[in-house]
């Protein structure tokens, strides 16, 4: 800590310049300076969001029940750390009930909007405006849901989120990054999950313009892939990265329909280029986070985009090389969840977890072994999706009084101070843990039937 | 070649079950290492309370919630009285080593000193080091068929692939259920007699500790060798804790098979 104030007094002197810091001699040069500024501010910055949320919102129940149950709940027995989580189990009608929570939380955000769109709610900023990719990946689920649960009122709703997505498609095809709010550039990925939303109102619907949205931005996401099968310019960042395998899904899913084989060819470039490139031998990527600082350490939630996309796509176009490289990295992270019974926020290389739970990569390796469970019919899978589920309605299920802005929503991390989306619920959370259990209802049924 | 037993308690059922197993087979085991642990007898008393305290209460409220249903007792196996009195005669006549715990350093020297030993062991986990001696076989019992089904709740999952039950000897090696085995042999099982989990977890794991016997035997008679198991380092070949919804329907299945 001395040292870091002792760096910071450099700082503050303006002497930007390598220097010998006193205390430990080392040099100190300027990336370190930025470095420290950062963690500063976001030291700064946590205890800003810890005393307003504690001190100024309803939300601090919640805040003070995650520190009850992940601080005071861990315990160390026989030099073993017992997570809060352990032996939380969680039956069929606790597993609907969590469903229906999570899907009315989803319609709630909806309807805390100004748009037919989605947003997330941040325990001190609270709401944000639409958030235009994941509004398009979340009209899947709740159509899913409401087929299910023959509710016709959340059918309509989704034809509205499929009107919105429509009007604010940019001239060349694409849609914006982020918030609708932010009005910033087409970004390549956040259109893949736009295109998700327009095709299954399409399917619904059967209406032509949904279709040739989706169609428009297919053929603008063919017109600016590079030669080598990545995406760069309009990437996030502007850097290629391995999840966009999980912007190959829907440009196939458009080719299913409309047989335009440059859909094909395009996808089956950037899957090609993801696993002859950049999978290691142990199943882990590179070039999978979504910042450019800590990409030697992706997080779960990008790591499972890649997966997911990968065995989509496999399963598609019926490609067993491409189905296997997703297998081989969706099989460590089973034997990580079963050694440690859950999942880091980040992995290296080496499979080294570091961060507390993201729940939605938590959420969406469920999904990955969920249809891995549906492929191979090793019930294995099917057990390991259902512990994390488990993990995962534990977090939901918070025990304390809350508003609808809250209620049934899963957070960004566990606990919800964490270092990914801190004190708040981002939509795309929920979004994954109700797919996650629309689909392991499925999977058990199935699994039944299998045992007879 | 000595022949051993290691336990934690002497009335501890898989110990007794082995014993006798050995005995019926002509094996009179040369020692009995026994190993409370230190400090872990006293913890394992309290735990041993707090468990019956535990069990006593749920009893009580198990049978305020039960009354006026048929209450059906799970199938228990245990060894014939003859069987169980052969093994009391044994143990007050053997040679019982007692130590702190299976991988302490005494333990490890007093196994060296040993020369070629052949151990069934009820130990728990055991260490590297213990592992490591070149001269002593440490043997396992596995309540299932290896490779296919390592770690835990092998039975369950076996029931529910609908596969065939297996009694396994193996060495006990770095890898969970990953040692060269040295006996595998299908349990028959009347399916209209069990009808759940429990009862199959209990007849497979008498069955099992039955084998132990001819397994030394046909070890010593050089009749039966080692042979190494295919598929090591799969993560899908460990299996885990089934989830309980699943064993909720395992159980309704087997009930109704």
């Amino acid at each position: 800590m001395l040292n870091v104030v002792t760096s910071m007094l450099f700082y503050v002197n303006g002497e930007k310049s390598c220097v010998r810091n006193p205390i430990i001699g080392i040099k100190i040069n300027s990336l370190s300076f930025v470095l420290i500024d950062i963690m500063i501010r976001s030291l700064f910055g946590y205890a800003k969001n810890f005393s307003i949320s504690l001190l100024f919102t309803r939300e601090r129940s919640i805040v003070l029940k995650d520190f009850n149950r992940f601080v005071l709940g861990q315990k160390v027995l026989n030099n073993q750390t017992v997570n809060p989580w352990s032996n939380k189990v969680y039956s069929e009608e606790e597993r609907a009930l969590a469903l229906d929570k999570a899907v009315n939380w989803l319609l709630h955000s909806q309807d805390s909007m100004s748009d037919a769109g989605f947003g997330s709610y941040h325990i001190i900023k609270k709401w944000t405006t639409s958030y235009v990719e994941t509004s398009g990946y979340i009209v899947p689920t709740l159509l899913d849901y409401a087929r299910r649960e023959k509710k016709d009122d959340i059918i309509k709703r989704m034809f509205a989120a499929g009107d919105w997505l429509v009007s604010i498609q940019k001239p060349s095809g694409g849609w914006q990054g982020e918030y609708i709010a932010d009005n910033r550039a087409e970004v390549v990925f956040n259109t893949g999950q736009v295109i998700r939303g327009l095709l299954e109102v399409y399917k619904q619907t059967n209406d032509k313009k949904y279709l040739d949205s989706a169609a428009k931005s297919c053929d603008w996401l063919c017109s600016i892939q590079e030669e080598e099968g990545y995406w760069q310019k309009f990437a996030f960042r502007g850097v290629p990265r391995v999840y966009d395998s999980y912007v190959d899904a829907p440009l196939l899913l458009t080719y299913q329909i409309t047989k335009n084989e440059l859909y094909r060819e395009k996808a089956l470039k950037n899957l090609y280029w993801i696993i002859n490139n950049k999978q290691l031998e142990n199943g882990w990527f590179e070039d999978c986070d979504n910042t450019i600082k800590r990409n030697d350490k992706p997080i779960l939630h990008t790591i499972a985009y890649t997966i997911d996309g990968l065995l989509e796509c496999g399963l598609i176009l019926n490609d067993q090389k491409i189905i296997d490289a997703a297998i081989k990295s969706a099989d460590k992270l089973f034997e990580l969840f079963n050694k440690h019974k859950f999942l880091n926020g980040r992995y290296d290389r080496k499979w080294r977890g570091a961060q507390d739970i993201i729940c939605t990569g938590c959420a969406q390796t469920a999904i990955i072994w969920l249809k891995l469970f549906k492929l191979t019919k090793n019930i294995q899978y099917l057990n390991a999706a259902m512990k994390m589920n488990d993990i995962l309605i534990f977090i939901q299920d918070r025990g304390v009084s809350e508003s609808a802005n809250t209620k049934g929503a899963i957070p960004g991390s566990f606990p919800i101070w964490g270092r990914y989306e801190p004190f708040s619920f981002p939509n795309w959370a929920t979004k994954y843990f109700a797919d996650s259990l629309l689909l392991e209802k499925e999977c058990l049924k199935e699994a039944i039937e299998l045992n007879k | 070649m000595k022949i051993g037993l290691t336990t934690y308690s002497l009335d501890n059922k898989d110990f007794r079950e082995q014993l006798s197993s050995m005995l019926k087979n002509g094996i009179k085991p040369d020692f009995i290492i026994l190993h409370y642990g230190g400090i872990h007898k006293f913890s394992k008393r309290i735990n041993f309370i707090r468990k019956t305290i535990k069990q006593r209460r749920l009893k009580t409220f198990s049978f305020l919630s039960s009354y006026g249903k048929k209450i059906v007792n799970p199938i228990t196996y245990k060894l014939s009285e003859d069987d169980s009195k052969q093994v009391s005669d044994f143990i007050s006549t053997a040679k019982i080593i007692n130590r702190k715990g299976i991988n302490d350093a005494s333990t490890v020297q007093l196994i060296k000193g040993l020369g070629d030993v052949i151990v069934a062991c009820n130990s728990g986990k055991l260490n590297l080091e213990v592992i490591g001696i070149s001269s002593a076989i440490f043997l396992n019992v596995h309540a299932s068929k290896l490779p296919m089904y390592r770690g835990m709740n092998n039975v369950e999952w076996a029931l529910w692939e609908n596969n065939e039950l297996f009694a396994t000897i193996h060495r006990i090696s770095k890898g969970i259920d990953e040692g060269d085995i040295l006996l595998q042999e299908k349990i028959d099982v009347d399916k209209n007699k069990l009808k759940s989990i429990s009862d199959y977890r209990a007849f497979c794991f008498f069955k099992s500790n039955d084998v132990m016997g001819k397994a030394i035997k046909g070890f010593l008679d050089k009749k039966l060798s080692f042979v190494k198991q295919d598929g090591l380092g799969n993560p899908l070949a460990q299996y885990y804790t089934m989830h309980p919804i699943l064993k909720g329907y395992l159980n309704k299945n087997l009930s109704s098979r």
